[in-house]
């Protein structure tokens, strides 16, 4: 059922940021993705999510056998090609294409935009993303010092985590402000992919699927 | 501004201007090549359309190297630098629209994520302290 739900989520966000990467209008209406869309992007998550499984096995296997002092680095392929796993949802509701032609296209937009810029540009979103991150947590920590003390880890470590967050209104506030911004950072993230899906695309050459 | 290209009798597109700009600095959009967009009442040569006119002076040294088409041409790697203006062109044409949708997601993602969270998390607790790492602090609710 999560899978369902979040594959609608994710196509129709995805639907209306591509509309806003093209310069048109993003209409809030195109968030609401067709049931049969719906049903294709749950079955291509389904088959991500067994590759991603399937690696992570590869990856235990390979740490477990190397008993590395640096296991975490093994993890990063993993999350690129996940990364990477996740322009199938641009193929899905963009292209009309199905799972399995969703997923291999992924792998030909990798190849013709150049693997290493992908994984560049990969690196470059974690950055601006934990830079974004960093400056909205040093904000909600300067709000705090100024009396929305709701977010201070004073307050969290004191074992009075809920109590402290929903303290006062302003702390409310505080806590409401910190999480949009933070999902605003993680929506620019998912639009700079939308850009990128767009000029994988014409690399490829594929249409937009009007039906 | 989003534009279709005529390329043979094929109709493909729509291409942002920016990607446009590509196809020209490859070769493959001319100035004879027609082109649409909603602001047009008809087809209409790229050479004639003002947003357009100015990539082909920049294109024309390239343009006999990219007419073989290769893949491998510079012109169909990834620009990074120009994904991300392009999202912030976005951001900043319609900041509403992207703060409702970043509401959206966060409201629609609590909702969808929490039951997940609530089956997992008491899973991943269990692990973390019979491995003895991690003791349950007391939350005080």
């Amino acid at each position: 059922m999560t899978f369902v739900a979040s594959s609608a989520l994710h196509g129709g966000i995805n639907t209306v940021l591509l509309d806003g990467v093209r310069g048109e209008r993003m209409r809030l209406a195109r968030l609401i993705v067709r049931v049969p869309k719906i049903v294709i992007l749950t079955i291509t998550f389904v088959i991500s999510a067994l590759v991603a499984c399937i690696l992570a096995g590869v990856i235990a296997v390979l740490i477990y056998a190397a008993d590395s002092g640096w296991p975490g680095i093994l993890s990063l392929p993993l999350i690129f090609i996940l990364f990477t796993l996740y322009f199938s949802v641009f193929f899905v509701i963009d292209a009309g294409k199905g799972p399995v032609a969703a997923l291999g296209n992924c792998v030909v937009m990798v190849a013709r935009l150049g693997w290493w810029r992908m994984v560049a540009a990969f690196l470059l979103l974690a950055l601006i993303y934990i830079v974004l991150s960093l400056v909205i947590g040093i904000v909600v920590a300067v709000l705090a010092m100024i009396g929305m003390d709701g977010m201070s880890g004073a307050a969290m470590l004191g074992g009075d985590m809920f109590g402290g967050m929903l303290s006062s209104p302003l702390a409310i506030a505080a806590f409401a402000i910190r999480m949009l911004l933070t999902m605003l950072a993680f929506v620019f993230a998912m639009t700079v992919c939308a850009a990128i899906y767009e000029q994988g695309r014409a690399a490829m050459g594929l249409e937009v699927d009007r039906g | 501004m989003t534009y279709h290209v005529l390329i043979g009798a094929e109709q493909t597109g729509p291409f942002e201007e920016a990607v446009v700009a590509a196809m020209i600095a490859r070769g493959e959009v001319t100035p004879t090549t027609y082109v649409w967009t909603a602001d047009m009442s008809d087809w209409t040569v790229a050479g004639s359309v003002a947003a357009l006119s100015g990539y082909f002076d920049e294109a024309a040294p390239a343009a006999g190297v990219a007419a073989g088409h290769s893949d491998g041409g510079v012109g169909q790697r990834l620009r990074i630098w120009q994904s991300i203006a392009t999202a912030a062109k976005a951001f900043v044409r319609q900041p509403g629209r992207l703060i409702v949708i970043a509401v959206a997601y966060t409201v629609l993602g609590l909702i969808i994520g929490l039951p997940s969270l609530a089956f997992i998390v008491p899973f991943i607790l269990a692990a973390a302290e019979s491995s003895g790492d991690f003791v349950m602090p007391d939350m005080g609710v």
